[in-house]
């Protein structure tokens, strides 16, 4: 399953305002509240939605093409996270939970009575217009892993008159694993759009496969041409065919784009927002000057370098803007340096795992998170969040095994074979592969000199590296740090053997890695997974990760996290909020923010 | 006359040729590729070989740049991955937008700077020249962004005179209906550039009116202000016209910090988002367009030369 999304692209807000002034004509709720009204929404730079059909090829699988855009339009059959829940959201889903059988390897799925806006109802079809999608165009599309779905789906039965999808998998499955990380990637699409040319019926929304066989390819190249005109978005009639609270109502290329609530929403609760206007912005000083010139912007975002300081874990402070407050969005991800364990000099040191440890014990998280980010962030230190809480961490150890501690360092390299000097790294005295000895492949006066690539353009991050070579110092650990364009450190950063070329990288700052819904690390710590690009293996931590997917042991992804942290397979670093949203005191209902980046309009209102 | 025209025409187009070939080669030799700056470093190693493969890259870079110039001489300048859109419609938005911003800064600059340097020049020396001199340089050596951020921080956010972002519709007529957000990124781009054409003005209209011809001109009677506006600054322009004329290309260029200060974004900004991104087929697109600007901006300059000066001839003798 795919993993990760691009994080910058997160935030949408809109510059143009007509903001208040649609609320003073319409009528006033009895609580408080003022139905109508339109939000300006400013966007991230370069972040404005491309792409508004939900069957997504990957490069335009980002948060602001599908969290942000598709989702208000297009309802997936599961909405996963709403505020600070990393839950199942079941009032803004499409289908009740999913029903399994005993051996986990049948699930049934029963839609809600729901409506699409052309009058046609949720139906069966629609849930297999996307599978028969999937199966015939798996490598255009971004979630699909091999070998998971829909590859091991051995039938599928759709019930009109029950209103129900039932799946039969090839082999038992973790629900939590298939309902998180599989069923929350379907888009049930509209019949309407069933077409392989203008007024062209096709039969990919059939329920028999050998129509969708031989239909789906047509259907899928016909609506992704269409998705390649940005300039039809909003005269399209198909893509007017929506079942979410919202519609498109304007579109441009530059990125702006305008919400109308629908009308039809079948769903709950009715949005009482009527317009959301999503303005691009081509950088974070341009859209803070906007904030702050008074331009009607209701939700903007506030760059973390003028936040007043706090301490981590506090409540965010007052906004540097008046009139609105704050509402910092910790993203379910956690950031790291990946460790190249094939490197051909440094990779037998990183290997051992007090090496790894003395490493992370010099990562002062609490400092960075202070001093680069003003204390809106959290220290990570495992591949799955400690916080906000999620279905997945009940039992989880909340402690950081492997604090800050230079001391601790310098011990875990004298206690095993180093020597190290006043100054300068430290030196493998007692090479050999014994309990106490620098271990296997280390030679005699090998020197604990580490190359780390970071990237340019954040000052925080060079901030963070230049701390952590500091400290590494401190320890007899050489840390040389080097800053390189983002697109030269992601190009570096290749899976490798010791004798290529390409692997002479030893540690890169690989930014922060978002999770799915489903925090399970198998592209990035399977012994030859798709992400796992520092070659790491370790049969212990493949069968963690193979449990969940295949357990139903709802602790299988607290044990595969607190394994990964103990073992430290890329080092970690703290998660910084980011956005820090700035939103108008007069709209409620829009803070917490999903560390998913779900924005849910429909549940926001403003106040008299 | 015709024959200079002919023999430039053809020197843009091999200067084209030639410029698009060594900035092809380039961007493809460049590291990364365009596949993990689009798809993201999450991508894996058969997503990243699809995306090769559909969009041609896994090719030989000879087979890739001939099917490009072959599809660029019929008029398609491919697609873009990353923007989802045909690269001619990219530009085809972004450019109007450039052209209106810098078009209306040099125009801006122009009525400025030449009476300014005009009268530069026949106050030379005295405290009004040595005044705006000064005011010149500071302006020229002042970077175009931080004149930004100051307007903006005075103008915008201090006083809210005007707002801190231009228009951001793709329409001209949309964003010429809002004035007052194209007097900040304007006034930004215009003030380096009056700075630099009343220099040129001031230097070229001090020399001219030391010359024979404009003794002569008052000699018989003109007045002040006939001498000047018949002799003395038709003559002065001829160095003004060169440097504007070297300016063309910034009309489709555009100022990528302008745009960025105040969210405005053009063909500055569509370059260099498709640099961050290895985006090549915009890259490529514009490159080939700013290099044949480049040689018709000089070509024109050359021609407001020969109209001005009936003594230049560019016929071969």
């Amino acid at each position: 399953m795919r993993s990760g999304r691009k994080f910058r692209s997160a935030v949408t807000a809109a510059a143009l305002s007509i903001g208040l002034a649609a609320c003073a004509d319409s009528p006033n709720g009895t609580d408080g509240t003022v139905a109508g009204g339109s939000v300006t929404i400013a966007q991230l730079p370069q972040s404005a939605p491309n792409y508004i059909f939900p069957f997504v090829p990957p490069g335009h699988h980002t948060v602001q093409n599908v969290e942000q855009f598709q989702a208000l339009m297009y309802r997936p059959l599961y909405w996963i996270g709403s505020g600070n829940s990393l839950a199942v959201d079941e009032e803004l889903s499409l289908a009740e939970l999913p029903v399994w059988n005993d051996t986990h390897d049948r699930v049934t799925i029963e839609l809600k009575q729901f409506s699409w806006s052309d009058g046609t109802p949720l139906t069966p079809r629609n849930v297999a217009f996307w599978i028969g999608l999937l199966r015939a165009e798996k490598k255009n599309v971004s979630y699909y892993t091999p070998g998971l779905f829909p590859d091991n789906l051995a039938d599928v039965a759709y019930d009109d008159k029950a209103n129900t999808v039932t799946m039969t998998l090839t082999s038992p499955v973790s629900p939590d694993w298939f309902l998180y990380s599989q069923l929350s990637t379907i888009t049930p699409l509209p019949e309407a759009w069933d077409l392989t040319g203008p007024g062209t019926k096709g039969s990919c929304s059939s329920t028999d496969p050998a129509a969708q066989a031989a239909s789906c390819s047509d259907v899928y190249k016909y609506l992704s041409e269409k998705a390649k005109s940005t300039a039809t978005y909003a005269s399209e009639p198909l893509w007017q065919v929506v079942n979410g609270p919202y519609r498109l109502k304007s579109f441009e290329s530059s990125g702006a784009f305008t919400l109308v609530a629908n009308t039809k929403y079948s769903g709950s609760p009715k949005p009482t927002i009527s317009e959301l206007n999503f303005v691009p912005f081509t950088s974070v000083s341009a859209e803070y000057d906007a904030l702050r010139s008074g331009q009607q912007l209701t939700i903007g975002y506030v760059p973390s370098n003028v936040l007043k300081p706090k301490k981590a874990g506090d409540p965010p402070g007052e906004s540097p803007v008046p009139g609105f407050k704050l509402a910092p969005v910790q993203p379910w991800g956690f950031s790291y340096l990946l460790i190249n364990f094939n490197n051909p000099t440094v990779g037998p040191v990183l290997r051992q795992l007090y090496i790894r440890q003395a490493l992370q014990s010099v990562v002062n998280q609490d400092l960075y998170i202070e001093k680069a980010a003003n204390g809106y962030g959290q220290p990570a230190f495992g591949p799955v969040p400690v916080s906000p809480e999620s279905p997945f961490t009940r039992g989880m150890s909340h402690t950081n095994p492997y604090p800050f501690d230079v001391s601790r360092a310098r011990q875990l390299l004298t206690s095993h074979g180093w020597s190290i000097p006043a100054e300068g790294p430290a030196t493998c005295t007692d090479p050999g592969t014994g309990p106490n000895q620098c271990g296997a492949g280390i030679a005699q006066g090998q020197k604990l000199s580490i190359e780390l690539e970071s990237y340019t353009g954040d000052p925080a991050v060079t901030q963070m590296m230049s701390q952590l070579s500091s400290d590494a110092s401190k320890a007899g650990i050489d840390i040389k740090v080097t800053s390189v364009a983002p697109q030269q450190m992601v190009a570096d950063a290749v899976q490798c053997m010791p004798n290529e070329p390409t692997c002479k990288w030893q540690l890169i700052n690989y930014g922060t890695w978002i999770l799915n819904s489903y925090p399970s690390g198998t592209s990035l710590f399977r012994t030859g997974g798709g992400s796992n690009i520092g070659s790491y293996s370790d049969p212990q931590m493949d069968a963690l990760l193979a449990a969940t997917l295949t357990s139903a042991d709802p602790a299988a992804i607290a044990k595969y996290a607190e394994y990964a942290s103990e073992q430290i397979p890329v080092i970690w670093l703290p998660t910084m909020a980011s956005p820090v949203y700035a939103v108008k005191e007069s709209l409620s209902g829009v803070a917490p923010i999903s560390p998913l980046f779900n924005l849910t309009p429909e549940k926001w209102t403003f106040s008299k | 006359m015709t024959g200079f025209v002919m023999r430039r025409l053809g020197q843009a187009l091999f200067v084209a040729w030639l410029v698009s070939l060594v900035v092809f080669v380039l961007t493809r030799s460049l590291p990364g590729g365009a596949a993990k700056a689009t798809l993201g470093k999450e991508a894996t190693a058969a997503q990243i070989a699809e995306f090769n493969h559909q969009q041609g890259f896994d090719r030989s870079i000879p087979e890739q740049y001939w099917i490009w110039i072959s599809r660029v001489v019929q008029g398609d300048f491919g697609y873009s991955y990353r923007l989802n859109m045909p690269v001619s419609s990219a530009i085809a938005n972004a450019l109007p937008k450039t052209m209106l911003l810098v078009g209306l800064a040099t125009a801006v600059s122009l009525l400025v700077a030449i009476p300014l340097g005009s009268v530069q020049a026949i106050r030379r020396g005295k405290p009004f020249d040595r005044l705006i001199g000064a005011c010149s340089f500071l302006v020229y050596a002042t970077p175009t962004f931080l004149i930004g951020l100051m307007l903006i921080l005075v103008m915008a956010v201090e006083f809210q005179v005007f707002p801190s972002s231009a228009p951001t519709s793709d329409s001209l007529v949309t964003i010429l209906g809002s004035p007052q957000g194209m007097v900040l990124p304007v006034l930004t781009l215009a003030l380096g550039n009056i700075a630099l054409y009343a220099r040129y003005m001031r230097s070229s209209m001090s020399e001219t009116l030391t010359s024979d011809f404009v003794r002569t001109a008052r000699a018989k009677g003109l007045s002040r202000a006939q001498v000047l506006a018949r002799h003395a600054v038709p003559n002065s322009l001829r160095s003004v016209v060169t440097i504007v004329g070297f300016s063309i290309p910034g009309l489709l260029a555009g100022s990528v910090v302008v745009e960025q200060v105040f969210n405005y974004p053009g063909m500055g900004m569509l370059f260099w988002t498709a640099a961050q991104y290895n985006d090549y087929p915009t890259q490529l697109a514009i490159v080939l367009l700013v290099s044949v600007a480049t040689v018709l901006g000089s070509l024109v300059a050359d021609i407001a030369y020969r109209l001005l000066d009936p003594r230049v001839s560019y016929e071969r003798v």
